[in-house]
């Protein structure tokens, strides 16, 4: 009895390493990981030089990306980390049963020097004529989670911003969002959620805010922190506000030299579905609203929050021009932008702040 | 290569599991020997070369020390083959420690070597050592047998990270093993056990140890928090190690002596280190300390000789100063425990003593973690709870995460599991649950092994540095 026991785990331990080894040789590569929103590491990796000490490292990787249920492991892994082990922080992210928050702590002083430079420069390259100069600092979700005792405290930021940025005006929108106004499985704030928001900004910058807005409802949303866990529970809808003017404005790719839409529906299918906003992230995009002759431009710094929430704003202005610093050298901007005396917006997450380093 | 990676796993241990069941026992060592040549050049290319030249000259010097009549002569190509197998591990180990104590004294300002260490030298090192010594001072017989002198040293389940083998030990089994159905069951058993140490706990545990530094906030209880999940990391790491290879080496019908025999259970540091890393402790006991004189010496000698003895084990465990103040802190705690407290010791109630030394070898892995002396005068004062509070929400968020965790941890380094495996399995009913029991856990194990290695990002073997 105890040697067909034996036998039997032998056979068992060596029949599923060698069964999963082979169908990992067998089973087609898959390109993207479309829980874990990035693409995966293709066999052509194999192709590198033996004799590098990278060598294996490139192989794992590639067998890690390519293993067969691949997503039902991880999530069996999710299963013994938050079900047993009752773990609250997976490789940097908080899991709660409100979502899954990236966990960004502690306050980087250095960054954020090298932010207020930045934003220092800009002006004075740039904005020394502009007399409307605003910042809105955008609350990382996690400031709204009382069990995550690892965030940074919004108010301690938006202090130093202010005390080292005293010429531009600042909007504090802490209280006009709250846990449920973001994704679940992203980092983004959900645009529908926006229109505290939306009414607090265009109050301060003296704007109409009397507009409708329809809510359209697109796809399931699994966000970038979706393959964290892999459950269900963290489905949100990808839903969006339109009206006449935005389903009409002409979004202008200014470096590819391409015009697109507000809403690219095209992008449900990418590996970031908030790529459905503006199409992605790009160096400089604009805003046209055909309907409004009020000469009125826009010019935003901005990071990813903006791409759904700048939408909002096209009733009242003719143009906004959306400038991302992360993808363009802040000394180019004039290559491609005219300043004169436009409302200047500054839009920026903590999140981005506290790295700031992308910022060129 | 690791253990604990899909290449490994999935794909390098059946290849060469399947090539040595398929071949005759004459050329089972063969098999071996050349899987180890892949399994190091995958590893370690730049470095193969060193490793075939260090064992060759030892093999050849090894042959021609018993055929020397002339001492003279005998010593000088024994003592000169030992000088060069130290000479390469300084070199390649310690160059730039020693340039580091040099340029500390403000005399001379040298340069730093870009070298690299090769994975796995301390031990093959010490490997080599001891049979050169044993051939020589104990006179035992040489291998005569080039390849089997090659599957020794490298064989790669205990090549790049122990334990320890010595030749004496190992010698009858290169030439004559019993392979057999239950030696690989308790292999796989072994070896599934060893993987679930490295991957399910200490690679769990490394994660709050590895971004310990980075927290703003540190208490008191934080600071106590990761001594105790040091403590684990270092031990699931390298006990697990020692399992897998143990286990791996079963599969191929050898026997190696257990390298940790459940350390934390320990009611002394004595008794600690006669638990702990067991390859490398009586390694140094009978070539260095027992040398020296060992304990039938006089008192000052004997503490010379600890002091020696365990300087050496911090610095075989790596070139900096944690590691020697490491190695320093247990020759203290051994020489008191020795000649202050050996009367009062026995006094005290046995969990006394237990907690007594695992505070003291709890911060011991603080030390060795600590190859910044500035972060680890901070973190012994935090120990002690100097300038810092007792506890905050900060510290409680981290409790709260780790806890299952720990009790997880806890649970595994005691040996009741083991106590329980076998008191059932001497009953009926025991016995019938394990021939289900025995199955399930291996293939369970094995599964979610795999999830965490697919999903880990934190994987390396602690022990590789050394």
């Amino acid at each position: 009895m105890h040697k067909i026991k034996d036998k039997l785990v032998i056979i068992c331990f060596f029949g599923f390493i060698i069964l999963f080894g082979l169908l990992n040789i067998f089973v087609e590569d898959k390109k993207v990981s479309f829980s874990e929103r990035r693409l995966l590491k293709q066999a052509s990796v194999l192709s590198d030089s033996i004799f590098s000490s990278g060598y294996l490292d490139t192989v794992e990787d590639y067998l890690k990306d390519q293993f067969v249920g691949r997503d039902s492991f991880k999530k069996i892994k999710s299963v013994v980390e938050i079900d047993f082990l009752k773990k609250l922080e997976i490789n940097d992210y908080y899991v709660s049963n409100s979502g899954i928050y990236k966990i960004n702590y502690p306050i980087n002083k250095e960054s954020i020097n090298n932010f207020v430079n930045k934003i220092d420069f800009l002006n004075s390259k740039y904005l020394v004529n502009n007399k409307n100069k605003y910042f809105v600092l955008v609350p990382e979700k996690n400031n709204y989670v009382k069990s995550l005792p690892l965030k940074i405290d919004y108010q301690d930021v938006l202090s130093i911003l202010e005390e080292r940025l005293n010429y531009l005006s600042f909007f504090d929108i802490e209280d006009d969002l709250a846990m449920d106004s973001y994704y679940k499985s992203d980092i983004h704030w959900n645009q529908v959620y926006l229109l505290d928001v939306i009414k607090s900004i265009n109050d301060r910058m003296n704007l109409d805010s009397d507009f409708d807005y329809e809510v359209k409802y697109v796809d399931e949303f699994k966000g970038s922190y979706y393959g964290v866990v892999g459950s269900k529970k963290y489905l949100d809808k990808l839903e969006y506000l339109t009206n006449d003017v935005i389903d009409k404005a002409r979004v202008v790719n200014v470096i590819e030299d391409k015009v697109g839409s507000v809403y690219d529906l095209s992008k449900v299918d990418s590996i970031d579905m908030y790529d459905v906003f503006l199409s992605g992230q790009y160096p400089i995009l604009e805003i046209n609203n055909d309907f409004c002759k009020n000469k009125k431009q826009l010019i935003v710094f901005k990071d990813s929050f903006a791409n759904s929430l700048v939408p909002l704003l096209i009733n009242n202005y003719e143009k906004i021009i959306l400038v991302d610093i992360r993808y363009i050298s802040s000394n180019l901007l004039d290559n491609y932008i005219q300043f004169s005396n436009q409302d200047v917006l500054f839009l920026y997450s903590t999140e981005v702040i506290n790295y700031s380093y992308s910022l060129k | 290569m690791v253990f604990s990676s899909i290449t490994f796993l999935y794909y390098f241990l059946p290849i060469v599991v399947i090539g040595y069941f398929l071949v005759s026992s004459k050329y089972k060592n063969l098999v071996l020997f050349l899987s180890s040549i892949v399994f190091y050049f995958l590893t370690e290319p730049r470095y193969i070369v060193v490793l075939f030249l260090e064992i060759t000259l030892v093999y050849f010097i090894a042959l021609l020390i018993p055929r020397q009549k002339s001492l003279k002569w005998k010593n000088f190509i024994y003592y000169t083959t030992l000088g060069i197998i130290l000479l390469v591990l300084i070199i390649f180990k310690y160059s730039n420690f020693i340039i580091e104590i040099f340029n500390g004294f403000k005399l001379v300002n040298l340069p730093f070597l870009s070298i690299v260490m090769p994975i796995g030298i301390s031990f093959y090192t010490f490997q080599l050592l001891s049979y050169l010594i044993d051939v020589k001072v104990k006179e035992e017989q040489p291998c005569t047998n080039y390849i089997d002198l090659m599957t020794y040293i490298m064989l790669f389940p205990q090549l790049i990270a122990g334990p320890i083998i010595r030749y004496q030990d190992i010698k009858t089994q290169l030439k004559k093993r019993e392979i057999s159905i239950e030696k690989v069951t308790s292999g796989i058993k072994k070896f599934v056990i060893g993987l679930s140490k490295k991957v399910l706990l200490a690679n769990s545990v490394a994660y709050f140890v590895s971004n310990f530094h980075d927290i703003s906030s540190k208490t008191f209880v934080l600071y106590w928090l990761y001594a105790m999940m040091s403590s684990l990391q270092i031990y699931f790491d390298f006990s697990g190690y020692s399992d897998m290879a143990i286990g791996i080496s079963r599969m191929f019908g050898f026997d190696f002596k257990e390298n940790f025999n459940y350390p934390y259970i320990s009611c002394s540091i004595k008794e600690f280190f006669k638990r702990w890393h067991i390859s490398l402790s009586t390694w140094l006991k009978d070539y260095v300390y027992i040398p020296l004189g060992g304990s039938r010496v006089a008192k000052l000698k004997i503490i010379r000789n600890i002091l020696i003895t365990w300087c050496l084990t911090g610095l075989w465990h790596g070139a900096s100063y944690n590691f020697l103040l490491w190695g320093v802190y247990f020759a203290i705690l051994l020489i008191m425990e020795k000649f202050v407290f050996n009367k009062i010791i026995d006094k005290v109630p046995k969990f006394g003593r237990y907690l007594l030394t695992m505070f003291l070898v709890m911060i011991s892995f603080v030390i060795f973690n600590g190859t910044d002396m500035g972060v680890l005068v901070s973190d012994l004062k935090g120990l002690f709870g100097i300038n810092v509070k007792f506890i905050d929400e900060v510290s409680v968020f981290y409790l709260k995460d780790n806890l299952v965790l720990l009790i997880v941890c806890i649970i595994s380094m005691l040996p009741w599991g083991k106590d329980i495996y076998l008191k059932l399995n001497k009953t009926n009913f025991g016995n019938k649950l394990m021939l289900f029991l025995d199955i399930v856990l291996v293939l369970l194990l094995l599964v979610i092994n795999t999830a965490f290695l697919i999903s880990d990002n934190v994987n390396p073997f602690i022990y590789f540095r050394f």
